[in-house]
This record gives C-alpha cells, sequence and structure tokens, in this order.
C-alpha cells in the first residue's frame, strides 16, 4: 500500500463511528485503493445530533471515572472554600480547562511546572491513598477529553488526574512566579468561569 | 467590528499576509473540513485530534506547496490545484507528538473550506516505510 495516496477511485459506503461501545452508522465517500473514508460537515453534524441524544438516553457514558490522592482532594476541597457556591465537580472541569488551555500554553510557566515535576512537594502532593471520583461531561467536554486522550494515547481519566495535579502545584510552591500566576491568572480565571456557570 | 469581520470567507482564507496555520484555522472553524480517515497501514488520526492538533500547534508551519494529483472527491474538481504539506509537533502534559499534514483548499477563486487528505503521527509513518 502506498504512504500517501490521493484517493481518486472512490465508492458510496456505509460506516461505523463507536462513541464508547455505541456505534453510529453513516454513509460516505471511500477510498478503493487505501480505504480512506471522507467525514465531513454533514457527518459531524449528525454525529453531533446524535451525541446528544445519546447523552439524554445513557449519560452515565459521558462520565469520566479517575483517582486523586488524599492530599490532592484536601487542596480541592481547600479551593472549594474560594468558591462555596458551586459544585465540586464543576470546579474540577473548571482547573482541567484551565490546565490544558492556559498553564500548557505558557512556556515560561510550563518550564516551571515541569521542573518542579520531580520535587518532594509535587511527591507529596500526589502520594497517599487514592481516592476514585467520577466527572460528569456534556458531550462536547466529553468529546475534547477524548481527543486528548487519542491524541496522547492515554486513558481519559489520566488527562484529568495529570491536569490536577500540575496546575494545583502552582498553588503549593513557594515560588514567587508561580505562586504569582496562580493567583492573577488561575484564581481569576476561575473566578470568571465559576461565576457564568 | 474589527477589520475582519467585514471581509467574507474567502477574503479571510486568501490573506496574503495571513499564516498558513491561521488561514488552515479560520477554513475549519469558520468554513468547511473535508477529512479523509479510517485509513490503515498508515492511519490516519480520527478528525477530534486534528482539530486539537490545530488548537494546540505553536507554528510557524513551513509547509512545502505540491501539484494534487486527484481531481476525485466531493471537492476534486473545484479544489485548488496545489496541495500543503508540512510536518509539526504538539507538547501536551509532558508528552511530544508529531504529525503530519497534507491537503488542499476550496474552492479554487472562492475558498470556503479545507480538505485533509492526510494527518499521521510522523513516527507510525516512518516505522512503515
Amino acid at each position: 500500500m502506498k504512504i500517501e495516496c490521493s484517493h481518486k477511485d472512490l465508492k458510496n459506503e456505509t460506516h461505523e463511528r463507536k462513541f464508547q461501545d455505541e456505534v453510529f452508522k453513516y454513509k460516505s465517500k471511500t477510498c478503493l485503493d487505501c480505504g480512506a473514508v471522507l467525514w465531513n460537515e454533514v457527518n459531524e453534524k449528525k454525529f453531533n445530533s446524535w451525541l446528544i441524544d445519546l447523552y439524554k438516553q445513557k449519560r452515565h457514558l459521558f462520565q469520566v471515572q479517575y483517582n486523586l490522592s488524599e492530599n490532592v482532594i484536601q487542596c480541592v476541597d481547600k479551593l472549594s472554600e474560594r468558591f462555596p457556591w458551586i459544585d465540586q465537580s464543576l470546579l474540577i472541569r473548571a482547573l482541567v480547562v484551565l490546565n490544558l488551555d492556559v498553564v500548557e500554553e505558557n512556556q515560561e510557566i510550563l518550564n516551571l511546572v515541569e521542573g518542579h515535576l520531580e520535587s518532594e512537594d509535587y511527591k507529596h502532593l500526589t502520594s497517599g491513598a487514592m481516592i476514585a471520583k467520577k466527572l460528569q461531561f456534556k458531550p462536547n467536554g466529553m468529546q475534547e477529553i477524548l481527543a486528548y486522550s487519542g491524541m496522547l494515547k492515554v486513558r481519559p481519566s489520566k488527562i484529568i488526574e495529570e491536569s490536577i495535579n500540575r496546575i494545583l502545584l502552582l498553588g503549593i510552591k513557594a515560588d514567587p512566579i508561580l505562586k504569582a500566576f496562580w493567583e492573577d491568572t488561575i484564581i481569576k480565571n476561575l473566578e470568571t468561569i465559576l461565576k457564568a456557570a | 467590528m474589527t477589520i475582519d469581520d467585514t471581509k467574507t470567507l474567502h477574503e479571510k482564507l486568501s490573506d496574503d499576509k495571513a499564516s498558513l496555520l491561521k488561514v488552515l484555522r479560520l477554513a475549519v472553524n469558520e468554513g468547511e473540513l473535508d477529512y479523509w480517515w479510517e485509513r490503515q497501514n498508515p492511519p490516519n488520526e480520527p478528525p477530534e485530534v486534528f482539530r486539537t492538533f490545530l488548537k494546540k500547534v505553536k507554528g510557524p508551519v513551513e509547509a512545502t506547496w505540491i501539484e494534487r494529483e486527484s481531481q476525485a472527491g466531493p471537492h476534486g474538481l473545484l479544489g485548488e490545484d496545489e496541495c500543503f504539506k508540512f510536518e509539526d509537533e504538539v507538547s501536551m502534559l509532558g508528552i511530544k507528538k508529531r504529525y503530519f499534514i497534507k491537503g488542499y483548499f476550496f474552492n479554487k477563486g472562492d475558498r470556503k473550506g479545507v480538505c485533509i487528505q492526510s494527518f499521521r503521527e510522523v513516527l507510525k509513518l516512518r516505522l512503515m516505510k
């Protein structure tokens, strides 16, 4: 088979796209040379609408079970005290988003965070008894977590666990740059997100 | 309202001053995406992984432009004559992934979307050669 194919010979065929163990069937153009299938805006809209229906019927498919250490849970509990009006699962979702969209995009902060991943503070934070939790997502949030999971080839729970552990490190380190970023960026963004929720 | 808001999609997607990455993001977010996947050996990544890559890649990307071979497909006849191809990497949660991307814009003279023919992890691609 060629490494590159320009999809010259095409045929309409029925295909299946899996979400968890549920199957979405769709018809699309298929390359007879390499087997590639065309995914277009029509399929995307039908799939999204199918996902919304699935969410209404089987909400448990949009949950991710994850584990955090008891020390991390304590940090989350303490952080929750600053936002007493919100459900803790909303705080967890907001922290995951902020880690992926804000911390991971700031190279200076990211370098500092990664430099502390071998520190005693981080080991202490992530050690101790592990507590299992579940996080409910809406279809678009779940798709985003699954996309990160697919890209990094890790379980969806790993995206949540790693994001929470890393972002909380900002709040517990004595490093003045991390401390300032935590208060001025993370907490302020959290306030904005959680007030709007 | 910015100057960009007054432009048509074609004008935004044909802006010579905009980087390829910016134009690609605009094409995917505001226009149409035709995405070829489910191919095996080597596999194309799923469309949501492509969208995540596009959101995360920092650029600037350095693309090579080559003549397009096929006129098949829904935009085959109306698509532009040249394909772009490039490699770039994203890094998240300490994991780096490098991808190969190949595609072309459509329609010729009235850009309104992009067709991605290949989006594959480079490591898998090298192992296939």
